[in-house]
């Protein structure tokens, strides 16, 4: 087939979406160029700042539309990335093939909202916060909080697995969709409401297929009323097998708080906000500088330090020598932060009917006592409640200094969970400064948070580290059984480990491709390696080819 | 090496390397069909071997019990009616992670029972599918029982091992949840082992606790419906509610359960036990407010006795929300029809199934309601679904298309 040329591209779709919701315009290509991957963040950093831009970025106005773009682009083999906040965190969102960037959140209305049932119904372009403030003036809520809910949509969670911070209470996204509406490159709508009992369910081959198979344009979503009542409380546990088995303890009850998170000892030390025990005052002094890159009030002990007084004039000049400092020798920083005498951390709430609530609470208090968990009282709940939005917004300083930070959310079963925890950590601390709270707990196991930070004096060599310390870290959670994402998704970052994850079961998504995306235009290259349709590279006199 | 004109006797002898002999059963031929036997592997390898085989001759595999017409058919094609009955080993019993890690030959007695030993049980019903095994239960989607806490059947499953039609092997590693990308096991729960046989499970279990079902008797279905309502409202969240109405022909289980003609919808509530949930006592405060109790309480399962037995039951079964169960109730007042089932009721809704044979305005009025929520085919899936068989079985070897 002939490949279009930009000016017929134009053309097409702009008949399609009308002239004004389509551009080329080099602010918009470099916008979509890149989603918040760090790694993408490490390009820029060395001054590529539009390494994949897209041939054009469209905004199509309802689902009628979606399905006539995609169609345009299937019959002239055009790649399609399909885009909602771009907060994907896996480069999910990166036309590395050009092409043309469809970004839904024109579709952005709540349908319905049935209240007996306890049901709603959105459009999938919907930012997340706006979702929930409509939810809340009818009475409701979705109970899913994600840290980027302010920038993110419903399709890109849906189209991800992501988790809120309440999902041991409320599930995944995955768990609240009933059902949804999705378009097919060819045009064809799938309702998946439409299934009785019985045969594959179609809702949850799409849910994670992240843009690869089709572009999901609505969905119906179960909800809940409005907590009458929310409690939290803290727990400090001198050792961190002690939190685990009172976490597994709590759940295992079968009680649904919800939040359940535990705080590994540095972790802990950025919760707590202040380090109560009295350290020698240089090792206070470097934990300290690392804290106060990543809590947004800087760091919080009032004792001069050796790092402290470099971080002192806090000019970006001497913050940045202290990170250099740090994380240049980030497994003398780790072992200090290990070392510190640091007890691990647990917050624990429930909210629901009032004397739900109450009993819940007090179960879970009991449970924890005899796990060793020493009562903390409200104040760090409250306080992560307050501030739980903050720390992913304070990344961006470390990227100001030269360094890079990212995390990584992985989970396993319970019995896995504790090695899985020691492998990463043995893996990636040689490499990079690394600390991890355990949240998103569930009956049967837990995920792991792990945030990172490293730094080189280039953005190569930055890239380089990059890559090492998830292929090192994804390779010790795949040796010790674990999953490798337990709410971020795949994108690119992580398709290296999809074969060991799935196996032979990669061939289902082969064959779900071949039949609703036969010519391979849904986001190639992401998601899953060896895509059954072999992506051309991008040609610059015409628009990407899938 | 592959002749259309082999015998059955040759394939017998080919079977017969791959698995001995005692495992083979061959089953009623006819003079001009390619051969059929039951073949009992014992291991996965042997599974694996005979699927490769059956690619190799384009045999038919089942998982199922043979039918009459499949030889017609299936004219010259040799078959395969696989039994799990030797594949029934528990692999692994995780207690710290509350799992269990099956062979999908195992039935589900066997496999309570050996759960039970260990003070645990699974998230499914025991005694609907007592000699199933738990493959073809999950095949099935036997889906029917359970409620808002244990959640649908399909969340009990944490990961299945599954041999495709030409004999790969896969099986997803178990984590409570996951973002790599699409959920593939839900490809096979369901769908009667078009694309995959399923050889393992890991499921969830739970502590075993004696499982007490309370019972209460309302006037109408609005009267129940509410009840239901406030409980969910309240936070009492137990393992399962359900609410029936006995079929016409279940007089005597109707009487057994204390139902009478001015209170005929019996409303089955399953707390969670002594070890997590609401106290027995919160959830019996509630539903005895405005509903009658019944006594003696009785044990989980009580209505085998009311409907149809659940292999019998051939009827439709469509999920409904709140609002179009008010709705339903509404409009049926206090005429209820006898056989009417609504499970598996959460926040949201429930599924409502009508037994057959019972006639009447009020049973009418159900079936409207059923035929206007089932989806009116033919649907875009099934095009998907029979590319999808395309893709994984292009020999239709497994279970085949038509049969
Ligand atoms: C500060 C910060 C905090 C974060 N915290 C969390 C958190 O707490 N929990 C969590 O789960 N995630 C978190 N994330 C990651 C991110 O927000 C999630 O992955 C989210 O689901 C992405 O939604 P989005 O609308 O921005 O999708 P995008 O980034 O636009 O897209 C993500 C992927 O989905 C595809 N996609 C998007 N919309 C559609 C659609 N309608 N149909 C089909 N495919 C589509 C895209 O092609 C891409 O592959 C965080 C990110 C940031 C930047
Ligand atoms: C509301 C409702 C409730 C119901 N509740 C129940 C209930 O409680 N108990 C009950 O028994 N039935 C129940 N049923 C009936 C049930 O849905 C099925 O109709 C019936 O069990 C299927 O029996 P079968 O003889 O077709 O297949 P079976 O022989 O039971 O096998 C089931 C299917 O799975 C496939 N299969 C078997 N093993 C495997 C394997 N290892 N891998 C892949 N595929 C495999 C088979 O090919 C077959 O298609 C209920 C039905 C309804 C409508």
């Amino acid at each position: 087939m002939a490949r279009l040329s930009q000016a017929e591209l134009i053309a097409g779709l702009s008949r399609i979406v009308g002239a004004e919701h389509l551009s080329t315009t080099r602010p918009d290509r470099i916008a979509y160029s890149a989603d918040f991957w760090p790694k993408a963040q490490i390009w820029k950093q060395g001054g590529d700042i539009e390494r994949y831009p897209p041939d054009c970025v469209v905004w199509p106005a309802d689902e009628a539309e979606v399905g006539k773009v995609l169609r345009f682009c299937h019959d002239h083999l055009i790649p399609i990335v399909p885009y909602g906040g771009g907060s994907g965190v896996c480069g999910g969102t990166i036309p590395i093939h050009g092409g043309v960037v469809v970004d839904v959140k024109r579709l952005s209305k709540v349908t319905a909202i049935d209240h007996a049932s306890a049901v709603v119904t959105a459009e999938a372009g919907i930012n997340g916060q706006h979702l929930e403030d409509r939810l809340n003036a009818a009475g409701f809520t979705l109970g899913h909080f994600p840290s980027s809910i302010m920038c993110s949509t419903l399709g890109g969670w849906l189209a991800a697995r992501s988790a809120g911070q309440f999902s041991s209470r409320y599930g995944k996204i995955e768990d609240m969709v009933l059902s949804l509406r999705v378009v097919f490159p060819d045009g064809t709508v799938l309702d998946t409401s439409e299934r009785g009992p019985g045969g594959p369910d179609w809702t949850q081959l799409v849910c994670g297929s992240e843009g690869t198979l089709g572009i999901i344009t609505g969905a119906e979503l179960k909800v809940n009323p409005l907590p009458e009542a929310r409690r939290l409380r803290a727990f400090r546990f001198r050792h961190l097998e002690d939190g685990l088995r009172g976490a597994r303890a709590v759940m295992q009850a079968g009680l649904r708080p919800m939040v359940l998170r535990l705080y590994d000892p540095f972790d802990s030390l950025i919760a707590l906000g202040k380090d109560k025990s009295p350290q020698p005052s240089d090792r206070q002094s470097l934990l300290d500088g690392i804290r106060g890159l990543f809590s947004g009030a800087g760091a919080t002990s009032e004792r001069e330090g050796l790092l402290r007084r470099r971080l002192g004039p806090l000019t970006h000049t001497a913050k940045r020598a202290a990170l250099v400092g740090a994380l240049s020798a980030p497994a003398i920083v780790n072992r200090l932060a290990a070392a510190a005498p640091s007890p691990c951390l647990m917050i624990v709430g429930f909210e629901g009917p009032a004397d739900a609530v109450h009993a819940d609470a007090w179960s879970a208090g009991e449970l924890l006592a005899e796990a060793g968990g020493v009562d903390a009282g409200a104040g760090p709940g409250e306080h992560w409640l307050a501030h739980r939005y903050d720390v992913s917004f304070k990344q961006s300083r470390i990227y100001d200094m030269g360094g890079f930070v990212d995390t990584m959310e992985v989970a396993a079963t319970w019995d896995r969970l504790e090695g899985m925890y020691a492998a990463v950590r043995r893996a990636m601390t040689p490499l990079v400064f690394v600390m991890a709270h355990f949240s998103h707990a569930y009956r049967e196991g837990c995920s792991i948070y792990f945030t990172f930070a490293g730094f080189r004096r280039d953005a190569a060599r930055s890239e380089q580290l990059y890559d090492r310390v998830w292929r090192v870290a994804t390779d010790a959670v795949v040796s010790a059984g674990g999953t490798v994402s337990h709410h971020h998704g795949v994108g690119l970052s992580k398709m290296n480990a999809m074969t060991q994850e799935h196996g032979h079961m990669l061939r289902v998504w082969r064959a779900l491709k071949d039949v609703v995306d036969p010519h391979g235009v849904m986001n190639p290259g992401k998601l899953f390696p060896e895509a059954p349709h072999k992506a051309a590279e991008p040609d610059s006199s015409t628009v990407g080819v899938a | 090496m592959i002749s259309p004109h082999t015998k059955p006797t040759s394939y017998l002898d080919e079977l017969r390397r791959i698995v001995p002999t005692e495992q083979i059963e061959p089953q009623i031929d006819t003079a001009d069909d390619g051969g059929a036997w039951a073949v009992e592997p014992a291991t996965q390898i042997e599974l694996v071997e005979v699927l490769k085989w059956a690619n190799g001759r384009h045999a038919a595999v089942f998982t199922r019990r043979p039918r009459r017409h499949d030889a017609d058919l299936l004219g010259r094609r040799p078959r395969i009616y696989l039994r799990g009955r030797r594949m029934k080993r528990v692999k692994d019993l995780d207690i710290v992670s509350g799992t269990v890690t099956v062979q999908s030959g195992i039935t589900m007695s066997e496999l309570h029972r050996i759960l039970e030993e260990r003070s645990f049980t699974t998230g499914f019903p025991t005694r609907p599918w007592r000699q199933e095994s738990i493959g073809s239960v999950l095949a099935a989607a036997l889906d029917a029982h359970w409620g808002p806490r244990y959640g649908s059947m399909e969340d009990q499953v944490l990961s299945l091992g599954v041999v495709f039609p030409d004999g790969s092997v896969a099986g997803g590693r178990g984590a409570p949840r996951k973002a790599v990308g699409p959920d593939f096991d839900r490809l096979f729960l369901g769908s009667r082992g078009r694309y995959g046989i399923i050889y393992e499970a890991t499921l969830r279990i739970y502590p075993s606790a004696t499982r007490v079902a309370m019972s209460y008797a309302a006037p109408d279905l609005t009267t129940a419906l509410e009840a239901v309502r406030g409980g969910i409202a309240l936070g009492l969240d137990p393992r399962a509610i359900e609410l029936l109405t006995p079929a016409p022909d279940r007089a005597w289980g109707r009487k057994r359960v204390g139902l009478t003609d001015d209170r005929p919808v019996l409303v089955i509530v399953e707390p969670w036990g002594p070890l997590a949930g609401r106290p027995v006592a919160w959830i019996d405060n509630h539903f005895a407010t405005t509903l009658e109790r019944l006594e003696p309480p009785l044990g989980w399962n009580m209505h085998e006795g009311l409907l149809p037995a659940p292999r019998a039951w051939a009827e439709p079964v469509v999920g409904v929300r709140w609002a179009r169960l008010l709705e339903l109730a509404q409009q049926l007042g206090r005429d209820v029809p006898p056989g009417l089932w609504v499970v598996r009721m959460s926040r949201h809704g429930g599924w409502l199934s009508l037994a057959s044979g019972v006639d009447g305005p009020s049973a009418e009025i159900v079936r409207a309601l059923v035929q206007e929520l089932r989806p009116a085919g033919p649907l875009p899936w099934e095009r998907f679904e029979d590319g999808l068989k395309r893709e994984l079985d292009p020999k239709d070897i497994l279970n085949p298309t038509g049969t």
